[in-house]
């Protein structure tokens, strides 16, 4: 059972939550304020922390920065109502693990939290370097010999989901349902196109970021410096 | 601007020119006025000599003669000629000046003599004609040095003035409200800053107010909207579920997804009208994909009309610009298509890249959007025949995706299409390198 501490101010908001998120077999233990979110999760009981940043006592972030600074290492998830590249960094800074915007799709939320719940400690890269090449996860930026090379937000949910677990092996499911929250044909289809302009960016088989299929079993992530 | 000045200097030495030349004017007629009164008075003094000598004499040539030498004047030449016009005397010698630089005037006098005074006009001529000279040279200088004080004087009246207006055009352009006016302005064009001043503070607040109403009003939109859509999504994942039920919860979800996307253009749309602050929102779009994603969910939602949708898309079109709103666009753009065809009519979509600009084709086989309206179905509120006469409202209006479209630097239009119907062309700027240098950047550099 995935433990959740969900921290946020809206009612409606949080009783949604620790309905779907009971629906899909998780424990769930709310906060709806800023001091009580803060001492429940100093607890260190939980697995994963869904925290609004808009709360009315206090900044979403600073609750971030405070747990990091007394050892908490429990992966966050912020619900925030913008979508932009600087708040995304300035979260990461603080010490969040993963972004979503509101409204969001249940599904994506369940997905997010498994992946964060399963990993449990050990955060993703937030930069890589290998060769000619230069990945900057938080502020999301993927430099080929200085230049910069453009990815979509898919295109980064899959590089981020790989580089997480790099020389380990990520099944084809796993990878479904981490960036498109669905198991289906369609998403596969997709999965396969996305995987193959991914090779291209990264500079191409033989470079230093390799993206390697394991025939029947999935895909590995090599870098080599 | 430019006009003031030049006006000022043109009456500057207009004024000068003038001037001058009324000097010449009044001088000319002063000295021929003087000659009138000369001629006048030495005709008179001669008659009266010419009688008084004749007294004495009783012979008209010696009296003639006599009073010659007794009252001619200096300066001009007195002729006495007899009845017949034979010269009796004559204060000069040879015959009298004539042509144009010469005046005249006779008088027929008792006992019975013509008395012929003639002038040269050549003292008055030399004289205005040296007059114009010291004029000119003194005048023309002053004519110019008039002018260019003038025109420097204008310039520096109006600095004030020509400050004034590149500092609105900056506000203008910028949004940053600045005052108009500077201590030490003339007091006119202080009054006139401060007026100013006082306008675009009021516009500022206002716009200030209006923008902080919307991004209130679209925060608090989007926590009921996020309860919603997520009530929705659970109510939906209930197995138990009806065919009927499960429809009318995905009808609900598509109309709260519209909301949301209103919402979240209404929050794009305040950025991108005051500031550039919208685009920080942006990132690498692939305007392939969402075409492609766009056709696969609305042919679950029309699967009739599967063999009616043709796509024809590169493998990867490149923007920059905002996820949302351009997933939004596209599918509002085929949705629209599917709306106003009929089962059997095709929808064919164009997805393209050429010179670093991306364009999207929407076309159909319908009826398409008469010439008239081409304009119109842009402007907000305007729904045409067709719209009226068909299905609800669907997302973002065709007046918002304008919006959009140009707030990313690119528009939208509709045409006639091959295919009989209408023709909607969304282009946008090319993904390019930004400008801006991450940190990646220099660690790259750095390796």
């Amino acid at each position: 059972m995935v433990r959740v501490l969900v921290v946020e101010d809206s009612g409606p908001t949080r009783h949604l939550l620790s309905r779907s998120l009971a629906d899909a077999d998780m424990t769930v233990a709310t906060a709806a304020r800023f001091a009580t979110g803060l001492r429940q999760a100093s607890t260190g009981e939980f697995d994963v922390i869904v925290l609004d940043l808009g709360l009315p006592d206090g900044d979403g972030l600073e609750l971030c920065r405070e747990l990091r600074a007394t050892g908490i290492q429990t992966p966050i998830l912020c619900l925030t109502a913008r979508a932009k590249v600087e708040e995304r960094v300035r979260g990461l800074e603080a010490g969040a693990d993963d972004y979503l915007r509101k409204p969001f799709a249940l599904a994506e939320l369940r997905a997010r939290l498994r992946a964060l719940a399963r990993r449990g400690g050990p955060t993703p890269p937030r930069r890589i370097e290998a060769g000619s090449l230069a990945i900057d996860f938080g502020g999301r930026h993927l430099l080929q010999s200085g230049g910069e090379v453009p990815l979509t937000a898919r295109e980064w949910a899959v590089l981020e989901f790989l580089a997480a677990r790099q020389g380990r092996l990520v099944t084809r499911d796993e990878l479904l349902e981490a960036a498109w929250h669905e198991i289906s044909d369609a998403a596969s289809e997709s999965l396969d196109v996305i995987l193959s302009r991914l090779r291209r960016k990264l500079g191409g088989p033989g470079g230093a970021c390799e993206i390697r299929t394991v025939r029947g079993e999935g895909f590995v992530l090599e870098i080599r410096p | 601007m430019q006009r003031l000045t030049e006006l000022q200097q043109m009456l500057a030495a207009l004024l000068i020119l003038t001037v001058a030349g009324s000097t010449v004017w009044i001088s000319a007629r002063t000295l021929h006025r003087h000659e009138t009164v000369f001629l006048d008075n030495t005709l008179h003094r001669m008659v009266k000599s010419l009688g008084q000598e004749w007294a004495e004499e009783l012979n008209l040539k010696r009296a003639a003669e006599a009073a010659i030498l007794e009252s001619a004047p200096l300066g001009a030449r007195v002729d006495i000629l007899d009845r017949q016009g034979r010269t009796l005397a004559s204060s000069g010698s040879g015959p009298g000046p004539r042509g144009s630089d010469v005046r005249e005037a006779r008088t027929y006098a008792w006992p019975g003599a013509w008395i012929v005074v003639t002038i040269s006009t050549e003292p008055r001529r030399s004289a205005l004609e040296a007059l114009s000279l010291a004029l000119l040279v003194a005048a023309l200088p002053l004519a110019v040095a008039a002018s260019l004080a003038g025109r420097w004087l204008a310039r520096r009246a109006l600095r004030p003035l020509s400050r004034m207006t590149t500092e609105a055009e900056r506000i203008s352009a910028s949004g940053a409200v600045r005052p108009l006016g500077k201590p030490g302005d003339p007091l006119e064009i202080a009054a006139l800053a401060a007026s100013f001043d006082r306008l675009v503070a009021r516009l500022d607040e206002m716009a200030r107010s209006e923008r902080h109403f919307t991004e209130d009003a679209a925060h608090e939109l989007r926590t009921p909207l996020t309860v919603l859509s997520g009530e929705l999504q659970h109510a939906r994942s209930d197995p138990a579920l009806g065919t009927r039920q499960r429809e009318s919860l995905e009808h609900a979800a598509i109309q709260v997804r519209a909301m949301d996307e209103l919402v979240e253009a209404l929050l794009f749309l305040r950025h991108a009208d005051g500031s550039r602050e919208g685009s920080s929102e942006f990132a690498p779009v692939n305007l392939a994909d969402l075409a492609r994603d766009a056709v696969r969910v609305l042919l679950l939602q029309h699967p009739k009309r599967a063999a009616d949708v043709a796509i024809d898309a590169a493998d990867e079109v490149l923007v920059s610009g905002h996820p949302v709103l351009l997933a939004s666009a596209l599918r509002n753009l085929i949705a629209n298509a599917l709306k106003f065809t009929e089962p059997g009519q095709t929808v064919r979509i164009t997805v393209a890249t050429s010179q670093n600009v991306s364009r999207i084709v929407v076309e159909d086989g319908g009826t398409g959007v008469a010439p008239e309206h081409r304009e119109s179905i842009f402007q907000p509120f305007y729904r045409s025949p067709e719209a009226r006469a068909s299905k609800e409202g669907f997302g973002l209006g065709l007046p918002i995706l304008r919006r959009v479209a140009r707030a990313h630097g690119g528009e939208v239009v509709v045409s006639s299409s091959m295919l009989g119907g209408a023709r909607f062309e969304l282009t946008l700027p090319g993904w390019a390198p930004s400008d801006f240098r991450p940190d990646a950047g220099r660690a790259a550099a750095r390796a």
